[in-house]
């Protein structure tokens, strides 16, 4: 510890802290812009300037450490002036009719919200007005006038790109989102440019943020202080009515995040600063997911068929046609799918109102589940990742195969990104290499199962290759060298992403050599990169065939026909299938969608999206999460959880009158489902003997799931921005 | 003595002396500055003059001594006499001059004296006005020996003081030169000891020795000089220091736009590696040194220690807040030790004769030399090297010979871009780091401008600070803007559009320039503003005010006449106006149309009548649209 | 569909239209508005008209890009061709009142030439004043200073003549003795409603010209509906110059926030219908 003087205050302080932290930990104010917790010192807004003994001029809090014995004052007569002075200089160049205008208060609450200009010209046209980091130091500082000649730097507006918009003419070059970029997510897609007064941030040669390899995850847009980068899709909602920290249920990562709703509408997503995401979100996560739950699609009115029109019709008719479509059947030809985008509760209730009337045909609409059941049964009990995310922090040498991490799960990519900073050797194994990160070795396979055959074949002489710390390149090519590594890693991490599973002996071939490979080096963390948000969910909802309850493969299962399969009459869906088999007679349609085939649907529900839901969902690795809502319904669509009850009352389900609301279910059914705690990893040294054969997986086939996929449908097309960033990384359905 | 140093020392006296006892050698000074007055032209002159005789006469190509305003110069030796120096030359004069001085007649116009003792009734070349209060430790070598000659360097007592520093402990080297006194010459005279003492103990392994030759500053040419001149010597620095610090990577930041200094560089280190002087157990110790060359890419804000640094790491050059200190957390986050060319220079010099020796030279407060670029309105311009503590009184009038074609002398400008101008009244200020920092200036990398009566000190001020605005590296906003607000009042002031509290204003920002930059370079910007008006207070409100220039040198605030009773009607005036605004039949008394007039001044230049000047016109009032408006 | 003639940005946010109308070029009046449609998904924006040529049968617009729709009029191509239709709106009334001052403010700037250049010509001695958030946001100015007998101009920051406001102009010159006779204010809601009150505190008449949304402007649907003393009146059709003393500017305020929700999220479905990114194109997503 280390002992200084602050303002005549004697204070003790962690060494090798900053000046600024010691205020800082004891309330003392000191102005700052460009420091950010979570990033490097910069130094370079020069407002955190304070007088220290024995330094010849002022000296930034935010660089300096304290060492012992200082004598520091942060507010001295000349300080403030020079404070005013550097605030002064900023704020010539950066729109202030917010600080200048007296009539400001007044004439916001009459117009109401900001005007949606192309440019930010003053207080009117600013989305930032209420929340902006430079507005409050004016006002710490008391900062009011004005002696100098102010100027707009009327530099280019950049909004060609996807998403993110650049308006540099009210950038105050703090440099948060250069660091952040670099430092964070590792990418560096921009930096400071030019020279002298013209100095800005951009891309190298003015290129579009598309070439410049940035994968739009906001994180600039989350510490720019002014709203210079802002989200072209969400800058104007302003303060928001509510706001709530709830789970995103776009990919299988789960991330913590602040959602924000205003007018009953989900309007903005923000990280959390502490959550398991390391205060990272994503493209999918940030951007395309408040256009895909707001879209124009969303189905709104509940249909019954009559005819071959699809008439609007009151819950009452649509659900009673429901009732009455599935009566005309025995249980047995009865299909259900249930949807890996549905919360754990609302699964649980489909199949408890299913299975309640008899019907046993469920099955979760996941191409990974049934693949890797028939690979890895036997040998573990149950189908789950081992070790967290957290692994991949000290790992040492990590090995992805089946995705490059762009689009599904894009948030572990800053994981990997630190780990092969701190030297992990990093092998990515994927159909779509375009997002090459610095220091991974980036390998093209479409089907990576020939590749995994070799290096198992690789890992005997791996073996005996003693004193080898892998990093060379060895016989045997890739094969030889991402064998020998992970040998040699103490700490390897294995990823196994969904690419492989669009096929299924190919899903089944690479999940046992992945497993087989994962036993041969004692890896540390085997982490599934789930093809859906909750399918470790689903699979603990009893909504996959083979499995129980508590996620535990059975060893006999009850009798179980696909729900597509033969001598399967009528159809209940929660999620879209590639195409429905003809002899299905009587199709019902559960979904906030449409799909290219609901004109077979007899009866259409709209039901909602995870942004307008209540529940819990499990991450790839067995994170428990919560989802809360402040957003109402479009329309007259209702949650599935309301849909289920309804409609289980209706079908004569017993065992419904207990549960309220979903946390009815999750509490008295999900033993160990704490949000925030992980669920029981698999076990792969357990002894589970033979299993027949003929016992029941998740079929596989017909699923439509997929990165560009939310409940069916294709978000590139509710999210344009989306489609252009994904066209220019080379992807194809 | 490290045996086959002695040898080689021998080999290379060897070699001198059989040059010095040549018959016929004509030594050609041949550094960027030479080249550019011509001495290519006259060295062909030369060779095509000696193929009309039969004489033998070796032509050795040297570096320069500094005497600028004499470029270009030869030195002629014959019959094995002290070689004679003759300057400004052309290629015409060379005939008449070799026939002369081979005849055994040294007199003519273009005679400066001889190099050593004069002879024969010559003058020593060390007695001319230029040379003889100057005292060279640092620039002893340049311009008297071929500069990537490993020999004459040898001959010339050349690592000697590498050698006997490597006799001694690396502390009591770095003691050696705290002894010197020995302080900063990059400008902020920081005791060299005192910084090689805390890189030495500062932890962290490989630690890193940089010479910093980014040399931004305009009108500063020493370290190209001494690079061009004794590359060797440079080289022999930063091997001590790195003995002296325990770092085993040397690093040269030159910048792009010397590339001759690079060559050479590139050459005397190749050389130097060959003789055992460099690369690994140097003179057979097991001290091994590398030495490597980093170009700037012509960024003056690379300067800077810090920024330096991250252009040496690829990274832009942006300085960034100390502490930490360079000496504990450098490049590459490891101890790095950062000297200009100047200092590193300084020490082969103290190693080989002693801190005491040094101490002596200069004040106590601020020991050794100062090498000053003496440019400006000055008769002889050029690279000196004097003792500290000499007053500039004897700078610009014994060394530079008083101000050029007559004129009064106005104010004389120190340290660049940082620096700052000093009145007549200050001429007898002494030449050391405390005093002309007292005065407002600084000591800086050693640029000295002498400005007459005909110089604006509000446009030297606005020159400066444009140029520190136009350098500035962006990242920090008082420097980024505050620098360029400054400029723009200069602008506005200068054009006749001052108002009254402009002149508070740029005080205002320049303190808050001053205090608030993140480094020198926007710490100091304001420098020679400031001091500008703390001297010519009276020229800035003349421009206010009365929308004048007492200088006539702005623009916008005077206007080209032409005296009537002095006009003779030649016409030479109006045949070069380039904009053909001057009328007036052959014979008659011309006149010029003010308003055509681009006051480009090719009418004074060509006027052999002094019949045309300059008067005060401040310019023309126009009504402010807000009050008349569309009346 | 009329051509586009010019479209560039004036001053920061502020966009110069002129468009290729000679039938709109030959009837229009002062104080007399368009329609114009950027493309199909986009709404009818009602733009007052700043400029006309008969002989080149062109009309000049300034519009500020304020949501979606202005939006994608921004990011037209010269060359290309819009809807526009007009002149729409009652004429302003144009009588020799004396001295009048004429404010304008933002998109006003532009909009209130025709008047001034009516007025003048009508013998009234004219006394313009612009105002803005700053000195960079002034424009224009050539052409008003051409029609105006005394030009004067107000910035929130004072970096340009009064700092203020319009109606602090207005005090300025009532103080130095000026006798206006009648004043006009061209501007966003919040400017016409306060310059009104100061007028109507120095009892000078006034009148301004409204804002409200339109959606036919041709008198049918009523979304325009104003309050003025007391009664019900079509800004399109009975409007846009109004009394600025009988205007009821709350309603006017409320009426105008009545579609912030759909205005803000019609920025996550805006789709660039005109230039059909084909799949595959350079990424660019929407045009620049």
């Amino acid at each position: 510890m280390v002992d200084i003087t602050m303002n005549g205050e004697d204070i003790t302080v962690e060494d090798g802290k900053t000046v600024l932290h010691a205020a800082r930990d004891n309330d003392i104010y000191i102005p700052t812009l460009c420091n950010h917790s979570e990033l490097s010192p910069y130094g370079g807004c020069r407002l955190c300037l304070v007088k220290i003994e024995g330094f010849r001029n002022y000296v930034p809090a935010c660089t300096t450490p304290v060492s012992d014995g200082m004598v520091i004052s942060t507010s001295e007569e000349g300080l403030n002036d020079l404070r005013k002075g550097i605030l002064e200089l900023i704020l010539s160049e950066h729109p202030s009719s917010c600080i200048v205008c007296d009539e400001r208060d007044e004439c916001l609450e009459l117009h109401g919200e900001s005007t949606k200009a192309g440019r930010i010209t003053g207080c009117r046209f600013c989305p930032n007005r209420r929340s902006c980091d430079l507005f409050d130091v004016v006002e710490k500082i008391e900062f009011n006038d004005f002696r100098i000649p102010v100027e707009y730097k009327e530099l280019p507006l950049h909004r060609a790109d996807p998403f993110v918009q650049r308006d540099m003419s009210i950038c105050i070059l703090c440099g948060r989102c250069v660091r952040v970029c670099e430092e964070i997510r590792g990418v560096g897609a921009i930096a400071t440019v030019h020279r002298s007064h013209d100095t800005t941030i951009g891309t190298a040669f003015d290129q579009p943020l598309t070439d410049s390899g940035c994968v739009f995850c906001g994180a600039c847009l989350d510490v720019c202080p002014t709203g210079a980068i802002s989200s072209k899709t969400t800058r104007w909602a302003g303060v928001p009515d509510e706001t709530v920290t709830s789970n995103c249920g776009m990919c299988s990562n789960g991330c913590r995040a602040v959602m924000q709703f205003k007018w009953g509408k989900f309007t903005n997503v923000e990280p959390v600063q502490d959550g398991d995401n390391w205060g990272q979100v994503c493209l999918r996560g940030r951007f395309a997911s408040v256009t895909t739950v707001n879209s124009p699609m969303r189905l709104e009115y509940p249909k019954v068929r009559t005819g071959d029109i699809q008439q609007p019709v009151n819950w009452e008719k649509a659900l009673d046609a429901v009732v009455e479509g599935l009566k005309a059947y025995s249980p047995d030809e009865i299909g259900v799918v249930a949807s890996p985008f549905m919360t754990s509760e609302d699964a649980f209730l489909l199949q408890k109102v299913f299975r309640s009337i008899g019907c046993e045909n469920i099955a979760t609409a996941s191409k990974m589940i049934g693949p890797l059941q028939m690979a890895w049964r036997g040998q573990v009990d149950r189908i789950t990742s081992i070790g967290t995310r957290d692994d991949i922090d000290d790992a040492d040498a990590i090995l992805i195969v089946g995705s490059d991490l762009s689009l599904d799960n894009p948030v572990l990519q800053t994981r990997v990104h630190k780990a092969a900073e701190k030297g992990a050797r990093t092998f990515i194994v994927t159909e779509h290499p375009h997002n090459a990160y610095r220091g991974a070795d980036v390998l093209e396979e479409p089907c990576p199962t020939g590749l995994m055959e070799d290096v198992i074949a690789a890992l005997d002489s791996a073996g005996s290759c003693e004193g080898c710390s892998g990093d060379g390149d060895h016989e045997g090519g890739w094969a030889g060298t991402i064998a020998h590594t992970l040998m040699a890693a103490e700490r390897p991490v294995i990823m196994l992403g969904q690419e492989p599973f669009a096929v299924e002996e190919d899903g089944v071939a690479v999940s046992s050599l992945i497993l087989k490979l994962f036993k041969a080096v004692s890896g540390k963390a085997l982490l599934i990169l789930w093809d859906g948000p909750n399918v470790q969910g689903l699979m603990g909802s009893a909504c996959v065939p083979g499995i129980g309850l508590d996620g535990e493969l059975l060893k006999e299962a009850g009798p179980n026909k696909p729900p597509l399969g033969d001598g399967i009459k009528a159809l209940l869906l929660t999620e879209p299938v590639s195409d429905i088999p003809d002899g299905v007679e009587f199709v019902a349609y559960m979904g906030p969608y449409p799909f290219d085939g609901i004109e077979r649907a007899d009866v259409i529900l709209p039901t909602c999206t995870y942004a307008d839901s209540v529940g819990t969902i499990v991450a790839m690795d067995r994170l428990v999460g919560s989802i809360e809502t402040r957003a109402r319904p479009p329309t007259m669509a209702k949650r599935d959880f309301q849909v289920l009850m309804d409609l289980g009352g209706r079908l004569g389900a017993e065992g419904l009158s207990n549960i309220e609301d979903p946390y009815d279910i999750s509490t008295s059914t999900f033993v160990d489902y704490h949000i925030g705690k992980h669920i029981k990893e698999m076990d792969v040294s357990a002894d589970c003997g033979p299993v027949d054969p003929s016992s029941p997986v998740n079929p596989a086939g017909k699923w439509i799931s997929g990165p560009l996929r939310y409940r069916g449908l294709d978000i590139t097309e509710a999210s344009e921005d989306l489609g252009a960033v994904v066209r220019k990384w080379g992807w194809t359905e | 003595m490290a045996e086959d140093l002695k040898v080689q020392i021998e080999r290379a006296e060897e070699v001198w002396n059989t040059l010095q006892a040549k018959g016929d050698v004509i030594y050609l000074g041949t550094a960027s500055c030479g080249i550019a007055a011509g001495i290519r032209q006259v060295s062909e002159a030369i060779t095509e003059h000696l193929s009309t005789g039969d004489r033998d006469v070796e032509l050795v190509e040297v570096g320069c001594i500094g005497m600028c305003c004499f470029e270009p110069m030869i030195y002629v030796q014959t019959g094995a006499k002290a070689p004679v120096v003759y300057g400004g030359l052309e290629p015409k004069d060379i005939p008449k001059l070799l026939d002369g001085v081979y005849g055994g007649d040294y007199e003519n116009d273009h005679l400066l004296g001889v190099i050593g003792d004069g002879f024969d009734g010559l003058q020593s070349i060390y007695d001319h006005p230029m040379v003889a209060p100057q005292k060279r430790i640092i620039t002893e070598n340049a311009g008297l020996s071929d500069p990537v000659d490993i020999d004459h360097y040898l001959a010339r007592g050349g690592f000697k003081g590498l050698e006997r520093a490597l006799s001694m402990t690396p502390d009591e080297v770095v003691d050696e030169v705290l002894r010197s006194g020995l302080r900063g010459r990059g400008g902020a005279g920081f005791p060299t000891g005192r910084k090689w003492a805390l890189c030495r103990a500062a932890e962290g392994a490989p630690k890193y020795m940089i010479c910093n030759a980014d040399e931004g500053d305009p009108g500063a040419f020493m370290d190209r000089s001494i690079l061009e001149g004794d590359p060797y010597r440079v080289i022999e620095g930063m091997i001590i220091a790195g003995y002296a610090i325990g770092c085993d990577e040397g690093i040269f930041y030159v910048r792009a736009e010397y590339p001759l200094a690079i060559e050479r560089l590139e050459i005397c280190m190749a050389e130097a590696e060959k003789r055992g002087f460099l690369g690994n157990n140097i003179l057979g110790t097991d001290f091994s040194h590398q030495l490597t060359i980093k170009k700037g890419a012509g960024a003056f804000v690379c300067g800077e220690e810090t920024a330096l640094m991250a252009s040496i790491e690829g990274k832009r050059g942006m300085p960034r807040p100390r502490p930490p200190f360079p000496a504990q957390k450098g490049l590459w986050g490891k101890p790095t030790n950062i000297n200009n060319v100047k200092s590193v220079s300084s020490v082969p010099s103290i190693l080989r004769a002693g801190a005491d020796w040094y101490a002596a030279v200069g004040t106590d407060s601020t020991t050794g030399t100062a090498v000053f670029c003496i440019t400006g309105k000055i008769n002889h311009t050029g690279l000196i090297e004097v003792p500290m503590g000499i007053t500039l009184k004897e700078i610009v009038e014994d060394i530079g010979g008083g101000v050029a074609n007559g004129r009064s002398f106005k104010a004389v400008q120190t340290g660049g871009p940082s620096g700052g101008c000093l009145p007549a009244d200050k001429l007898d200020l002494t030449v050391d780091f405390e005093s002309l920092t007292a005065a407002g200036a600084i000591m800086g990398s050693g640029g000295m401008v002498v400005m007459d009566d005909e110089n604006c000190m509000v446009d030297v001020a606005k020159f400066f600070i444009s140029f520190t605005q136009y350098e500035s590296c962006g990242k920090c906003p008082p420097c980024r803007i505050g620098t360029k607000k400054m400029k723009d009042l200069l602008e506005k002031i200068t054009v006749g559009k001052g108002e009254d509290g402009d002149l508070e204003t740029l005080e205002r920002l320049a303190s808050t320039v001053k205090a608030g930059s993140l480094c020198a370079l926007g710490g100091t910007a304001p420098n020679p503003v400031l001091s500008t008006i703390r001297y010519f207070r009276d020229e800035y409100e003349a421009h206010i005010k009365d929308k004048v220039c007492p200088a006539k040198a702005c623009r916008e605030l005077i206007a080209y006449t032409i005296d009537a009773e002095k006009c003779t009607g030649c016409t030479l005036c109006a045949r070069n106006c380039p904009t053909s605004c001057i009328e007036g039949e052959t014979k008659e008394a011309h006149v010029i149309d003010t308003d055509a007039c681009v006051k480009c001044g090719m009418c004074i230049t060509s006027c052999r009548f002094d019949a045309v000047h300059k008067i005060d016109s401040p310019p023309s009032q126009c009504a402010d649209e807000g009050q008349g408006g569309g009346d | 569909m009329n051509r586009i003639i010019t479209l560039q940005e004036e001053v920061p946010n502020v966009y110069k239209l002129v468009v290729e109308a000679p039938d709109v070029a030959r009837r229009c009046k002062a104080g007399q508005f368009a329609v114009v449609i950027p493309d199909e998904k986009s709404e009818r924006i009602p733009l007052s008209i700043s400029d006309w040529d008969p002989e080149a049968g062109t009309v000049t617009l300034y519009f500020l890009e304020v949501g979606v729709s202005t939006m994608k009029l921004a990011r037209r191509k010269e060359g290309e061709e819009i809807d526009f239709m007009g002149p729409l709106g009652r004429p302003a009334d144009i009588e020799n009142y004396g001295t009048v001052f004429i404010g304008g403010g933002c998109y006003g700037v532009g909009a209130i030439l025709p008047i001034v250049k009516a007025l003048k010509a009508a013998g009234n001695r004219v006394v313009t004043a612009i105002e803005g958030r700053s000195h960079w946001l002034l424009y224009n100015k050539e052409e008003l200073i051409k029609h105006s007998d005394r030009f004067l101009r107000a910035t929130s920051d004072g970096s340009e003549g009064t700092k203020g406001k319009v109606r602090n102009v207005l005090d300025e010159q009532v103080d130095l003795g000026e006798k206006f006779d009648i004043a006009f204010f061209f501007g966003c809601t919040f400017m016409m409603m306060k310059s009104s009150k100061r007028a109507k505190e120095l009892n000078i008449p006034c009148r301004v010209y409204l804002n409200p949304i339109m959606v036919d402007a041709t008198g049918m649907c009523g979304v325009c509906r104003v309050n003025v003393d007391g009664m019900v009146k079509f800004a399109c059709v009975d409007g846009p110059e109004f009394d600025g003393a009988l205007v009821d500017w709350p309603l006017l305020f409320k009426r105008n926030r009545q579609y912030v929700a759909h205005e803000t999220l019609a920025f996550q479905h805006n789709k660039c219908e005109l230039h059909h990114h084909a799949a595959g194109d350079d990424g660019g997503g929407q045009c620049d």
